[in-house]
C-alpha cells in the first residue's frame, strides 16, 4: 500500500517536472498538399509495352502528397509521397530532415531520401516542367525518377560580391546507379534489396548564381557523381555534369528562361572483346517563354547515349504550351514530342496534361 | 614612418566603425524606409521585393539569401504577405539573425471569419496585409523596428530612442495634415484593382465599392468586368485606382465604358520616382486622388 502511494507521488512528480516540456511541444500540423497530374495521350510508338498504339489513352500519371513543416526553430522536414496511376502503391519520393540555421559557417545538413543536386533539373519534380518528363540522360543514368537516394548532404553558401556560390557534398547509399527502374517492377536497377552490396556513392556540386541586371539572372553549375555500379567486378562509374540557366523576368506578366544541362558518363564495361572504357554523353536544353501572366510556351531538345554503349543514341525534341487558370492551382499543358533512337522506330507523342494542386505546395509555375 | 603608423591606426579605427553598422534586410521598401528613419546612420539597409513589383509573389533567389547571410535583422511585413521571406531566411543559413514581424501590434482589418479556402481567392487568414498604407500603422512598424534595434545594438539605444520620438512626432503632425488634405476625398467612391487599399480607405474615409480582380489574386474575367461596369455606372464611381505593376488592359477597358478615370496608385515607397520615402507616399497618393477627382471626365 505504501509502495503504491510512493508510485503515485513519483508519477505526480514526474508529471509536474515534465509537463511544461510536453505542453511546449508543437501542436501545429505540417503543411499538407496534394498534386494531381492527369494526362491524355496519343502516340504511334509500336514498341510501347502498353496496348494503346494510335488510341487515345487517359491516365492518372501521378498523385503526389507533400507534408512539410518545421521541426523546431532550426530544422524542417519534407516528405513527398508519390503514386503512379490510381492503384498504387505510394512510394517515398523524398523524406528528409534539414538543419537550416544551426550549423556554423553557413552550413546546412540534410539527411534522408532526397533528389540529389546533380545538375539543376534533378532536384525538381516533373510537375514543375512544361516538358513534363525527366530528361532522357537522367532516365538512362539514374532511372525514371532521377538521382534519388538515401544519404547525407552538407552544403554551404558563400557570398562572392553579389554572386552566391553554393557548394554541396553528398554521401549516398548508392541505390540508383544502373539505369532504368520501372514502377511496375524493379527488374533493372534501383536494387535496394539486392544481395550485392555496393559501395556508398559520392556526389558534389558547385553552383554560382549571379544577378546580371535587375531583371536578368544567370546560374551556372558543375556536378560530379561517382559510384560503384558492378560490385562483383568492383567497377565504378564517374558522371560529370554542367548546367546553366538564364532567366529574364521584367515583370509579373512575362519571363524567358533558357535551361541547359550536359552530362558525361565514364565507366568500364565488359564486352565480348574484354573490358572496354565507355564514355557517353547526354544533353538537354529548353526555352520557356511566359508571355502573359497565365500563358507560356516553349521548345526543348533532349538526347542521350546509352550508359554502357555510346554507339546507341536516343533523342527527342518537341514543343509545349501551358495555361494556368488561377494562380498555380489549376494548370493545363499541351506537349508534342518526337522521339527517335538507333534501336527503335521514330514515334510521336501528343499529350494534354491537367495539373492541380490542393494545399500550400504549388507546381511552381511562376 | 610615423605617418604610415598613423595612417594604419586611422584605418583601423575607421574600418571597424563602418563594419559595426547594423545590417538590416527588409521584405519591402516601405518597411525599409521606416527602418531608415529609426536606424539613421547606424544601419545598412537592403530590401528584397523590388519596389515596382507585386509583393505577393517574389522569386526566391540565392542573391537575396547572401544578403540575409550577412544581416543582423530581417524585417518581415507579416500577415502572410511575404511568405516568400521564410525560404530566403532559411536559405541564408544565418543562425544569428533576428527576425522581426513588423505587423506585431497592428490591428488587422478584414480578418476572415469561418473557413478560409482557395475558392475565395488569395485570402490571408491573418487579415488584409496591406497595413502600412495606414500611416498610424507606420508608427507601430517604427516601434517594432526600434525594439529590435535596441536589442541587437543596445549601446546606441539613445539614438534609436531619439529617432523613434522624432518619427512619432513628425508622423503625428503629418497624419493630421494628411487627414485635412484628404478631406475632399471623404466618401469618394472608388474601384481598385486589388484589395490593397482597405487601410488607406479606412483612415482617409474613401469608399471602395469594387475591385477589378473578381477575387483577390485572380485575373480579371470578361463577365466580372461587365458586372463592374454596371456597378461603376450605378454608383457614379469617378476613379479606378491600380497598382503600377498590374496590366492596365482591364482598367482601361472599364474606364472606356464608363465615366471613371484610371489612376496609378503606388502602394510602395520608390515604386515610382516621385515617392522616395514613407512620407512622400501619402503626399503623392492623396494629391493624385484629388487631381483625379478634379479632372475626371
Amino acid at each position: 500500500m505504501r509502495s503504491q502511494r510512493y508510485m503515485y507521488i513519483c508519477a505526480v512528480l514526474i508529471w509536474l517536472i515534465f509537463s511544461p516540456y510536453v505542453s511546449a511541444q508543437t501542436t501545429e500540423n505540417p503543411d499538407i498538399s496534394f498534386i494531381g497530374d492527369v494526362r491524355i495521350s496519343l502516340h504511334n510508338d509500336r514498341s510501347a509495352t502498353t496496348n494503346d498504339y494510335g488510341k487515345l489513352a487517359i491516365g492518372f500519371h501521378e498523385i503526389e502528397v507533400a507534408a512539410t513543416g518545421y521541426l523546431n526553430p532550426y530544422a524542417r522536414a519534407d516528405i513527398y509521397l508519390g503514386m503512379h496511376g490510381v492503384e498504387g502503391p505510394f512510394e517515398v519520393e523524398e523524406a528528409s530532415m534539414s538543419l537550416l540555421r544551426w550549423l556554423p559557417a553557413n552550413f546546412q545538413l540534410k539527411a534522408g531520401q532526397y533528389l540529389v543536386d546533380f545538375g539543376k533539373l534533378n532536384t525538381q519534380h516533373p510537375h514543375q516542367w512544361s516538358w513534363m518528363d525527366r530528361p532522357l540522360m537522367h532516365q538512362e543514368l539514374f532511372g525514371d525518377d532521377g538521382l534519388r537516394d538515401v544519404g547525407l548532404q552538407l552544403s554551404t553558401l558563400i557570398p562572392v560580391g553579389s554572386t552566391a556560390l553554393t557548394l554541396s557534398a553528398n554521401l549516398l547509399r548508392n541505390g540508383n546507379l544502373g539505369g532504368h527502374h520501372h514502377h511496375e517492377g524493379d527488374e533493372h536497377g534501383h536494387d535496394a534489396e539486392s544481395d550485392e552490396h555496393r559501395d556508398i556513392a559520392f556526389s558534389g556540386r558547385a553552383m554560382l548564381f549571379s544577378p546580371v541586371t535587375k531583371v536578368t539572372s544567370i546560374e551556372l553549375g558543375l556536378s560530379v557523381f561517382r559510384a560503384e555500379f558492378d560490385p562483383a567486378e568492383n567497377r565504378y562509374a564517374t558522371i560529370l555534369g554542367t548546367d546553366g540557366k538564364l532567366k529574364w523576368k521584367p515583370d509579373m506578366y512575362q519571363s524567358v528562361s533558357v535551361i541547359t544541362e550536359l552530362v558525361m558518363n565514364q565507366r568500364t564495361v565488359e564486352t565480348h572483346d574484354g573490358d572496354q572504357e565507355v564514355t557517353s554523353y547526354g544533353a538537354f536544353g529548353a526555352v520557356d517563354w511566359q508571355f502573359l501572366r497565365q500563358y507560356n510556351a516553349g521548345a526543348f531538345y533532349d538526347c542521350t547515349q546509352e550508359a554502357s554503349d555510346s554507339e546507341v543514341c536516343r533523342y527527342g525534341y518537341g514543343a509545349f504550351a501551358g495555361f494556368s487558370l488561377a494562380e498555380e492551382t489549376t494548370r493545363f499543358g499541351l506537349l508534342f514530342r518526337h522521339d527517335n533512337s538507333d534501336e527503335f522506330d521514330a514515334y510521336n507523342t501528343a499529350l494534354l496534361q491537367v495539373l492541380w494542386s490542393l494545399g500550400p505546395h504549388k507546381p511552381h509555375q511562376f | 614612418m610615423k605617418r604610415i603608423v598613423l595612417l594604419i591606426l586611422t584605418m583601423l579605427i575607421i574600418v571597424p566603425s563602418s563594419q559595426s553598422k547594423i545590417k538590416i534586410v527588409a521584405s519591402t521598401s516601405d518597411i525599409a524606409s521606416i527602418a531608415e528613419q529609426i536606424g539613421g546612420d547606424q544601419i545598412e539597409l537592403f530590401y528584397i521585393c523590388p519596389a515596382s513589383a507585386n509583393p505577393h509573389s517574389v522569386e526566391i533567389l540565392p542573391s537575396y539569401m547572401i544578403r540575409v547571410t550577412k544581416a543582423d535583422i530581417y524585417l518581415k511585413v507579416g500577415m502572410m504577405l511575404d511568405f516568400w521571406a521564410d525560404p530566403i531566411i532559411d536559405g541564408s543559413r544565418n543562425r544569428n539573425l533576428k527576425v522581426v514581424d513588423c505587423s506585431r501590434g497592428v490591428e488587422p482589418l478584414e480578418v476572415p471569419i469561418g473557413k478560409v479556402d482557395a475558392s475565395m481567392g488569395d485570402i490571408h487568414a491573418a487579415g488584409n496585409p496591406h497595413y502600412w498604407l495606414d500611416p498610424v500603422n507606420g508608427v507601430i512598424i517604427a516601434q517594432n523596428i526600434h525594439d529590435a534595434l535596441i536589442e541587437i545594438d543596445p549601446k546606441h539605444r539613445d539614438k534609436y530612442d531619439f529617432n523613434l520620438k522624432l518619427f512619432q512626432d513628425e508622423m503625428s503632425d503629418l497624419i493630421y495634415g494628411w487627414k485635412q488634405m484628404a478631406s475632399p476625398l471623404n466618401g469618394l467612391k472608388i474601384v481598385t484593382y486589388h484589395n490593397s487599399w482597405v487601410y488607406f480607405s479606412d483612415i482617409f474615409k474613401l469608399n471602395v465599392v469594387g475591385f477589378v480582380e473578381p477575387k483577390p489574386g485572380i485575373e480579371p474575367t470578361p463577365s466580372h468586368t461587365n458586372e463592374l461596369v454596371k456597378l461603376i455606372k450605378a454608383h457614379s464611381v469617378l476613379v479606378i485606382g491600380m497598382e503600377p505593376y498590374f496590366s492596365n488592359r482591364a482598367p482601361n477597358a472599364i474606364a472606356a465604358a464608363t465615366d471613371a478615370v484610371v489612376v496609378k496608385l503606388p502602394p510602395s515607397v520608390k515604386s515610382i520616382p516621385e515617392v522616395d520615402d514613407y512620407f512622400d507616399l501619402f503626399d503623392y497618393l492623396i494629391n493624385t486622388l484629388i487631381r483625379a477627382t478634379e479632372g475626371s471626365k
